[in-house]
């Protein structure tokens, strides 16, 4: 049984819920006869993957939907062997190299080499260029942000790029400006509320308003947690009702018992009990970003203004160095260790201030 | 070995200038060369091995705790009980430089009545031609490869006894390993898997730790899986505990007075021998060549400087301060264990510190890394207050930086300095007292693809997209 997400996934660029003028944009892009690397970016669960198979079939017809996985593997100059995922039809290919680890250069490269380097067998009637869709391009290493740069330009003959982006600010910018941007923004609350209540409907289930609003509120914006929310909370009650319990993601509790964890004592054991949990996150395979995003929105909720402005800009000054360095874990830490200073000292004026 | 030369002034002072010219010696250090040297006080050394002298003879001699050797032992006499069914057995062996594998296994094995058969790496010699010219059109210059080499050295040798042995029982030895191995591990598997159909006596591999993960050839040729798929026992000897390498050093010292050597060697005092016991940490080898070399005659004038070290120490009666001495020619090793109280509980001679970071630093240079993450795993339990351990993660993430930058080699080894060097000043109030060493921890993230197929989905959801938003949720729907 396949998931609301993809089973409701609009097909094609004339069928999108939101963001209609910039698909009427996308469809005319494909009419030229020529078409640039494109690099859609937008938080997670807007809708990027989406409208780039819906161009996909605008550009290439039907076909580019009979898909079909391989695994594909590599061997680094150390004579490792790396294996990739890859979903491929007769046009496209689609990758995520960030899922090589520190090998991700050497995928980047081979991968477009052999995609590249064979012809559109028939050019007749089609685009003579194919496709590589490239996932959580700001995820590879700079290292192979730099090759990708290179081999963009040597193939641009037989085959154009599109990457998926979360943030461009992890983007080197010689990538950046060999695309062409496109922003895909979350979904508005409104939009969210409106695309679950479609989505019900065709599932001919009725749902109160209530409660598309409370998913909606709870998602972050983020349309592809809310579609899957909202099956969670049909499987657990139908017919629905406005109170019903919306569950929750484990990881995310987690990071709130955490959170609460700081705020009740401030000493290095305590921090090293916090290491062990945030460990725990990460081995679970939490990307350490959202650890931090977590962190930071759950400790802010008892802090008066000063506190909160010190947070964050501590919290932003930690993650900037965690994502320019290797060991996520020692950031992190850092980030606590400094929160619980900032708000020992806090708590002592506080108490101060009292007498 | 060789005659005097004609005296000459020489201006280095040689290793072995005792054995030719002792007025050399007298150049560097006029205080402590003491006794007048004649010609019959220095005599050559035998040009046989000489370490071989020292080599146990008997079980009882070797310096290794006696469950050590019954382990080994059990595992030969269980291949005596089962060879009937299973006759190519392997056991892997091993340990840091120095403690007594080798030795063990050889002196069982005589005790056994086995035959050792070592093999030893060829050496990559071409053959020539009379005429000097290399011989191109016959092949046979071509050696033939290590690797088929090497396998029909031990499928041969576990079969066929030598034409002048009384004895059919062999061991076949492995201590040299091969260089390619360590490319081809491949290779490697399928000659011991061939082994274990048709070898036909116990094969011995003595493997000695390494700290370099790219050389640690236990961790690359023997990965668990091989091993419990050949049934491959694994035993991991110790560092040579202090009390057996007394023993051992007595029982050296003793052979050193046995009348046919005694004339090369003269006595030499508790305290040096105690000092080399000390400073060689666990490593028989390597006592064994310092008090030879320090109790040779006419031996140049080191002792005297181990001396005063001692005696410092014994004053202070510290461990730390007598593990730190230097040895003869030995340079000063410092294992992990000690670097990291030094680290944790900096000492202070007036306003400086004892260990200098960049001491420290130095020892780890060739592995940052690994120290920096040894640290970080066993730091926080010595602050007592949370700005000093700020101040210290802080350093961490520096460091973290700067080991990141690969384009720079000395970056790294400056980034672990940076750490070391936070984590002695910033602690203010070190918390005393004993505490456990944890080992780093590592991440052992789950294959996500297997995940994907457990739940159904579409194999092309990224680790990210499935953690953060698919999993909860899509365990909770396949539920019902």
């Amino acid at each position: 049984m396949a998931l609301w997400v993809d089973k409701h996934r609009p097909r094609d660029l004339s069928k999108l819920d939101y963001h209609k003028v910039q698909a009427d944009q996308l469809k005319n892009l494909c009419k030229e006869g020529d078409f640039p690397h494109l690099m859609f970016y937008g938080p997670s669960g807007a809708g990027k993957k989406t409208r780039i198979m819906c161009l996909l079939r605008e550009l290439y017809g039907g076909g580019v939907e009979r898909l079909r996985n391989e695994t594909m593997t590599f061997t680094t100059p150390s004579n490792r062997k790396v294996e990739i995922m890859t979903v491929s039809s007769n046009y496209h290919m689609e990758v995520n190299p960030s899922d090589a680890g520190i090998y991700d250069r050497v995928v980047v490269v081979d991968l477009i080499k052999q995609v590249a380097q064979t012809h559109q067998i028939d050019t007749a009637g089609q685009r003579e260029f194919k496709v590589i869709v490239l996932s959580e391009v700001d995820e590879l290493t700079k290292d192979a942000q730099h090759a990708l740069r290179r081999t963009m330009e040597k193939y641009v003959a037989t085959c154009r790029i599109i990457l998926s982006v979360n943030s461009t600010s992890r983007v080197i910018p010689a990538i950046r400006s060999r695309c062409l941007g496109i922003r895909v923004a979350a979904p508005t609350e409104e939009e969210i509320v409106s695309i679950l209540q479609f989505t019900c409907k065709k599932e001919s289930l009725h749902i109160p308003e209530g409660l598309a609003q409370r998913i909606a509120q709870q998602c972050d914006r983020n349309l592809r947690r809310a579609i899957l929310m909202l099956e969670a909370c049909k499987v657990q009650q139908y017919p629905f009702t406005i109170n019903q319990e919306i569950t929750e993601l484990d990881w995310q509790m987690y990071l709130r018992e955490t959170a609460n964890q700081i705020m009740l004592e401030q000493t290095p054991a305590k921090l090293e009990k916090i290491r062990e949990r945030l460990y725990e996150l990460l081995s679970q395979g939490v990307p350490p970003d959202m650890i931090f995003k977590g962190l930071v929105q759950n400790l802010v909720l008892n802090c008066d203004m000063e506190l909160k402005a010190k947070t964050l800009q501590f919290a932003a000054s930690y993650e900037h160095r965690m994502h320019n360095g290797s060991k996520h874990i020692f950031h992190l830490e850092a980030f606590v260790a400094q929160f619980m200073n900032i708000y020992k000292k806090y708590l002592a004026d506080m108490v101060m201030d009292d007498f | 070995m060789s005659k005097a030369k004609p005296k000459k002034k020489l201006w280095t002072k040689s290793a072995f200038s005792f054995l030719n010219d002792e007025s050399s010696i007298d150049l560097t250090d006029e205080e402590v060369i003491p006794t007048k040297k004649t010609k019959e006080d220095i005599l050559p050394v035998s040009t046989g091995d000489w370490i071989a002298k020292f080599e146990p003879l008997k079980v009882e001699d070797l310096a290794v705790h006696n469950k050590k050797i019954e382990e080994v032992l059990n595992w030969l006499n269980h291949y005596n009980c089962t060879k009937k069914s299973f006759p190519g057995q392997i056991c892997l062996i091993t340990g840091p430089a120095g403690s007594a594998k080798t030795a063990t296994v050889r002196v069982l094995a005589k005790q056994e009545k086995y035959v050792v058969k070592e093999w030893v790496n060829s050496l990559d010699v071409e053959t020539q031609h009379r005429l000097g010219d290399y011989d191109l059109e016959n092949e046979q210059t071509y050696k033939q490869s290590q690797l088929k080499e090497f396998k029909d050295f031990v499928l041969a040798s576990s079969r066929y006894k030598g034409l002048l042995e009384t004895s059919s029982k062999n061991l076949v030895l492995v201590e040299d390993f091969p260089n390619v191995f360590l490319k081809n591990t491949e290779g490697f598997t399928e000659i011991l898997q061939q082994y274990k159909k048709s070898g036909r006596s116990p094969l011995i591999f003595i493997v000695t730790d390494s700290k370099s993960r790219t050389l640690n050839i236990s961790y690359n040729l023997f990965p668990e899986s091989l091993k419990e798929q050949l049934g491959i026992n694994h035993i991991s000897f110790n560092p040579v505990a202090s009390t057996f390498l007394k023993k051992a050093l007595k029982r050296v010292q003793s052979i050193m007075a046995q009348d046919k050597i005694k004339d090369y060697y003269k006595p030499v005092s508790q305290d040096i021998v105690d000092t080399i016991g000390l400073s060689s940490q666990g490593d028989l080898r390597n006592a064994i060549i310092n008090l030879h070399f320090s109790s040779l005659k006419g031996a140049p004038s080191v002792a005297v400087e181990v001396i005063k070290n001692l005696s410092s120490s014994q004053k202070s009666r510290n461990k730390k301060a007598e593990k730190k001495l230097k040895s003869i020619g030995k340079d000063e090793s410092v294992t992990m264990m000690h670097a990291i109280g030094r680290v944790f509980n900096p000492k202070y001679e007036g306003s400086n510190l004892t260990h200098q970071p960049e001491d420290i630093t130095e020892s780890f240079s060739s592995e940052p890394k690994n120290f920096l993450d040894l640290l970080y795993a066993n730091y926080l339990p010595h602050f007592s207050s949370i700005e000093n351990a700020l101040e210290a993660v802080e350093c961490f993430g520096s460091s973290d930086l700067m080991m990141t930058e690969y384009r720079e080699s000395q970056v790294g080894v400056v980034g672990l300095n940076v750490a070391i060097r936070g984590l002695m000043v910033s602690n203010e109030k070190p918390v005393t007292g004993w505490m456990p060493v944890k080992g780093p921890k590592r991440l052992n993230r789950k294959d996500h693809q297997d995940v994907l197929r457990k739940l159904g989905l579409p194999r092309s959801i990224s680790l990210r997209e499935l953690i953060t938003d698919y999993k909860g949720y899509v365990e909770n729907i396949r539920m019902k």
